[in-house]
């Protein structure tokens, strides 16, 4: 495809938001990356009897994920059960930080979680699901970066005791805070499993101006990808969960548990 | 030469941010994201003379030279960048 013009400039005058585009989109490549090759430290958490056909869950991810949706159709097919059930498990994570983060009394005023617990408690009057789809958009869009830097730091890419925390955006830091009980993998394939929310509430949007009845909420949304995953028979017997997991295990770096120290500098409210 | 934080217009008149640039095996590929969607991402291969991107479609190609655009990301984007509302 022919390329019809070059803005080299633009990045100067705006570099802010092309890093958060690029960080975004990174965040959407990192997805299907982890997906791919596996998150080795939720092996002991695996309930793998929840879960069903591969078939039915890999023709089920592939449209919502879309990235790209073309390579992802027909390379998903290898990817295995198990990392399917890490996407999931990083969706619960989600929402257990979410918890944390709605439950503080220390961002109890902050405006993002306002946001949020003012899309928690929207009923299903008119109009309301528009405003909602974009309040749920916003977030993701701001998760995703999280979940790239977080990645990048869980990977090695980026070294987390080298990290001049004076530079990092507040938003990662907080996070950080409210999830220190957790190791970074773990965030990061929870922020990264946010895209996958958010494409499914975009499709949702779609559905709506279709005049296909519209249900939101976050936990809608992930219950709703739940299903999509869940349905079918039981797991098939040849999937040997150990033998996968130890597989993995030799040829993990990035993954391994991390004692993750917390930054010093108090932190100014949490920026998602 | 393109590099990263460039924005791109194709013949489609489609807008894309240069999210990533790397090597392999002699030749040049770019990560883009939509400009307006950050969901369109494409990988493609670059070919600077001709002007022009090819689109990636080879799973197998995808699985190698997407780790390389995590390798070669600098990480002072990072820190240089703080996410906008």
């Amino acid at each position: 495809m022919k390329i019809t013009s070059v803005d080299t400039q633009t990045k100067k005058e705006n570099f802010k938001k092309i890093v958060s585009i690029a960080t975004s989109g990174l965040g959407l490549g990192v997805t299907y990356y982890l997906i791919k090759n596996g998150i080795l430290n939720y092996g002991q958490v695996l309930d793998l009897n929840k879960f069903d056909s591969v078939t039915t869950a890999m023709q089920n991810m592939a449209p919502i994920m879309k990235v790209p949706v073309s390579l992802v159709s027909s390379s998903i097919k290898n990817i295995g059960l198990d990392k399917m059930v890490l996407l999931m498990k990083s969706g619960e994570l989600f929402g257990k930080i979410g918890q944390a983060v709605l439950e503080s009394d220390k961002l109890k005023d902050n405006r993002h979680v306002k946001k949020i617990k003012d899309v928690l408690k929207l009923n299903k009057e008119d109009g309301e699901e528009k405003r909602y789809s974009g309040a749920l958009r916003g977030l993701v869009s701001s998760g995703l970066s999280i979940g790239a830097r977080a990645f990048l730091m869980a990977n090695g890419v980026v070294d987390y005791n080298t990290m001049d925390f004076s530079k990092v955006p507040h938003r990662f830091v907080s996070v950080l805070e409210h999830a220190k009980e957790l190791d970074l993998n773990r965030v990061s394939i929870a922020f990264s499993t946010l895209k996958v929310g958010g494409r499914f509430a975009l499709d949702r949007s779609i559905e709506k101006d279709n005049n296909v009845p519209l249900k939101f909420g976050m936990s809608d949304v992930l219950r709703d990808i739940s299903k999509n995953i869940k349905s079918g028979p039981q797991i098939p017997p040849y999937i040997n969960v150990m033998d996968t997991l130890a597989t993995l295990g030799n040829n993990s770096r990035a993954y391994a548990p991390r004692n993750i120290p917390m930054p010093e500098k108090p932190n100014d409210g949490l920026e998602l | 030469m393109l590099e990263f934080g460039d924005v791109i217009t194709l013949e489609n008149n489609m807008e894309y941010v240069v999210s990533g640039v790397c090597d392999f095996l002699d030749n040049k590929y770019l990560y883009l994201v939509n400009s307006k969607e950050v969901s369109d991402c494409i990988v493609a291969m670059y070919d600077e003379e001709a002007g022009e991107v090819n689109v990636v479609e080879d799973p197998d190609l995808f699985d190698k030279v997407m780790p390389k655009f995590i390798d070669s990301l600098n990480e002072d984007y990072l820190e240089s960048g703080e996410e906008d509302e």
